[in-house]
């Protein structure tokens, strides 16, 4: 017999609707950081903008200046040193320019558009498998109200990021990347920035002006798509999926190099398989610059290299799964 | 013959090492000096700031970063004597020592990235540990203040291996950062990386 006292049955009901709401607020919240990241992505992509920008890595700090853009559907980049020896890095799409103002070079190099994957880039449409996303709280950057958002990978193989998302714009102000314990591996942060209304092509051009300096591409965009390599990697972590197998030559020596490109969505690892008789040094276990490890080995007469922003493990863990095919 | 370095005002050898002018001998002079002279670092400083102020920088975080870190080597080497009382004494072997080391750390602080090479397995336990500040779910931009993690390819090598593993991995970077944004976040750590490896010693 059913119970018709109210006393009994509101209690059972409160319990429900506590129940469903905390069963529903990981997921409204997980929804709302996954909200934030993607209009990060959006305004990162497609807002103009300038700002001054710190880069920490190591015991070392970089100031940079940058203005970015979105024209006629390209998206243009600037980037310019303002401590140390002059340098810049102007990026028209997909290709991207690098200039050294004292030395009168410029190295001009096309990113190929024949990755394995393709997808507009820069696009995130939703948060990588093998991360989890969580909202902070908020905070200031650059005189301006942040929304701190906090990104963790699931297991070893992926660092973290904690990120300082402008409230009225969306823009990117403050990243830090995470390892293991709260280490932070690199932190880029504007010290300034202004949001524009437009802006032109003139501010993406080079500094050098006249024809006294040199040009030329990249030697290690002497590149061709390999549809059989002659290697491959066995064992990747979790979520880690290939994105580019090419062959390219790579002084000193000039033999062609096999070079992989792995990616989890965030970060991205390179792997290279070379002859080891050759004059170059060979580079054996784990080395690191800030966020960056790579991880080399010999096997089978080849000098086996892996490198990318990802902890040691997950470098370590691809190099162990190379195989000849 | 004097040099251009030697025959520099205390100013001007100021101005030139925070704009990174500065040759070994002359920048480990003046940090010697920067180790004594609690003046002489508070214009450090001030002509950081300024620098950061022209360039557009947050001097904020650039000054209290390197005050931060000279008192971290500083406080690494314990002091005998006063720095008042040094002048006209000459210092014992050790001390003189100390104050070296003491130097050229604050040296590898301001101009030299720390550099390390580590065998197999061996990152789990070089790295150093920091307290984990990460955990809470709200967390003020001011409280953020975990070091970075230092390092970088090929040290403790001898000077001509470190070169050729340098210059090899450069070139593995150049190519990595070709696909570095190959993830669909966009972010300008790709084109910072290049900058900052670009921008080593």
């Amino acid at each position: 017999m059913r119970s018709r006292d109210p006393t009994l049955r509101r209690p059972s009901r409160a319990v429900l609707v506590a129940l469903l709401l905390l069963w529903g607020a990981p997921a409204w919240a997980a929804d709302e950081a996954g909200a934030l990241l993607m209009r990060m992505a959006e305004a990162m992509s497609r807002q103009a903008y300038e700002g001054t920008l710190v880069y920490e890595h190591g015991d070392r700090l970089e100031s940079m200046a940058i203005v970015h853009g979105y024209i006629d559907g390209r998206e243009y980049e600037r980037l310019r040193v303002l401590s140390g020896e002059p340098f810049e890095i102007i990026r028209e799409g997909e290709k991207v320019t690098c200039v050294w103002p004292a030395e009168r070079r410029m190295l001009v190099d096309q990113r190929p558009g024949d990755l394995l994957a393709p997808k507009p880039p820069r696009n995130l449409r939703s948060l990588p498998a093998h991360y989890r996303a969580e909202l902070g709280g908020t905070g200031r950057v650059a005189g301006r109200e942040a929304r701190i958002l906090r990104i963790e990978g699931e297991d070893r193989y992926r660092y973290g990021y904690r990120m300082w998302i402008d409230m009225e714009t969306g823009l990117l102000l403050r990243s830090d990347l995470i390892g293991r314990k709260g280490m932070v591996y690199e932190r880029i942060m504007f010290t300034d920035i202004k949001p524009l209304d437009t802006v032109g092509r003139e501010r993406f051009e080079p500094s050098l002006e006249g024809e006294e300096y040199s040009r030329h591409g990249d030697p290690a965009a002497d590149t061709a798509r390999l549809d059989d390599p002659e290697w491959e990697m066995t064992d990747l972590p979790p979520g880690f999926r290939l994105v580019s197998h090419r062959n390219q030559a790579m002084p000193p020596h000039g033999e062609a190099v096999q070079h992989s490109v792995y990616t989890d969505g965030l970060a991205s690892v390179s792997i290279f398989v070379e002859p080891a008789d050759t004059d170059a040094m060979p580079l054996r276990g784990l080395s690191r610059m800030g966020a960056v490890h790579a991880f080399g080995r010999e096997i089978e007469g080849h000098q086996v290299t892996v490198v990318g922003e990802v902890p040691a493990a997950t470098v370590k863990h691809i190099a162990r799964g190379v195989r000849r095919r | 013959m004097t040099s251009k370095t030697e025959s520099m005002t205390g100013e001007e050898a100021l101005s030139a090492l925070v704009d990174g002018e500065l040759e070994a001998l002359p920048r480990n002079r003046i940090l010697g000096r920067l180790l004594e002279d609690e003046e002489l670092r508070a214009r450090w400083a001030r002509y950081h700031a300024g620098r950061a102020s022209l360039e557009g920088t947050d001097p904020g975080l650039i000054g209290a970063d390197f005050s931060e870190r000279v008192a971290a080597a500083v406080s690494a080497e314990p002091r005998i004597v006063a720095p008042g009382q040094l002048r006209g004494t000459r210092w014992p072997l050790r001390e003189r020592t100390r104050v070296a080391v003491a130097a050229a750390a604050i040296g590898a602080i301001i101009a030299v990235g720390g550099v390390l090479a580590l065998p197999d397995g061996a990152f789990e336990s070089s790295a150093p540990s920091v307290a984990a500040n990460d955990r809470g779910t709200t967390v003020a931009a001011g409280d953020e203040a975990a070091p970075l993690v230092s390092g970088t390819f090929g040290d403790g090598l001898a000077p001509a291996e470190q070169d050729r593993v340098r210059q090899r991995l450069a070139m593995y970077l150049n190519s990595h950062n070709r696909f570095a944004d190959a993830g669909e976040m966009p972010n300008v750590m790709p084109s910072s990386r290049l900058v900052g490896f670009n921008a080593e010693p």
